[in-house]
């Protein structure tokens, strides 16, 4: 029944969910750049650099999900964010080469599975732009 | 309770409403790009999202890291529960069962 419902999302509701995940991505990547920023020296040039860099990601981040929550439910976008999880986890191995404990990787596969349940709701996107 | 406790809370709990002003603002008609957000909701959605961003950060100084995390997630049932009272969006079993699983992640994740 789950296999016919995946079937039946349409592709603009994938592309959408993917869209907004790389929205969540720009999210994250705050957290890469507050780790960088952890190590500049207070108040130098490169802190004050770290931080600015900062807001600009907050203020794309902003923008984007602006236009994305014209295209699905609050609820249903909002629960997908959850997903930072996710792809903070990546970069904190892939970038800061930290490893994740069992307890964590459970964590992000339970996450994973909820945001998918959550978005194989039928009609929880309008397809379009504005509704 | 203590005063950074009740801060975070505070702080998705304005957080939630500032994303009900912003989806209130995405539903108005669309003209252009930049009316997208010059708009009384979505600026005082921003404002508010600001204020909570610097609420938590505020908080950090009183609570552990992993108690703001847990905190953070009640905002994944205040925004669906906003959702219905202002929006009608209603709750699905998907999104129920969804949420519940999400939380639990969230909860062996940092606990």
């Amino acid at each position: 029944m789950e296999q016919r419902r995946l079937k039946d999302m349409s592709r603009s509701k994938i592309f959408n969910i993917i869209l907004l995940q790389m929205i969540v991505i720009i999210y994250t990547i705050n957290s890469i750049i507050a780790k960088f920023a952890t190590k500049a020296e207070p108040l130098s040039l490169e802190f004050f650099l770290f931080y600015a860099g900062e807001v600009c990601v907050l203020g794309v981040y902003a923008i984007c999900w602006q236009q994305m929550i014209k295209r699905f439910d609050l609820s249903v976008a909002y629960a997908n964010r959850s997903m930072a999880i996710l792809w903070t986890a990546l970069w904190s191995v892939l970038i800061f080469k930290e490893s994740l404990s069992i307890k964590q990787m459970a964590g992000i596969i339970l996450v994973v599975i909820g945001t998918v349940v959550v978005n194989l709701q039928p009609g929880s996107d309008t397809g379009e732009g504005g509704r | 309770m203590n005063i950074y406790v009740l801060i975070a809370v505070v702080s998705v709990t304005i957080a939630g409403f500032s994303q009900i002003l912003l989806k209130k603002g995405a539903m108005r008609p669309h003209k252009s790009f930049l009316d997208d957000y010059l708009n009384a909701p979505v600026i005082t959605g921003y404002a508010l999202m600001f204020t909570s961003v610097l609420a938590t950060m505020f908080a950090y100084r009183g609570v552990r890291y992993m108690t703001i995390q847990i905190i953070e997630s009640l905002g994944y049932i205040l925004v669906p529960v906003l959702s219905y009272i202002f929006f009608k969006e209603r709750f699905t079993r998907n999104k129920v069962i969804g949420i519940i699983i999400i939380l639990a992640g969230i909860a062996v994740y940092n606990i």
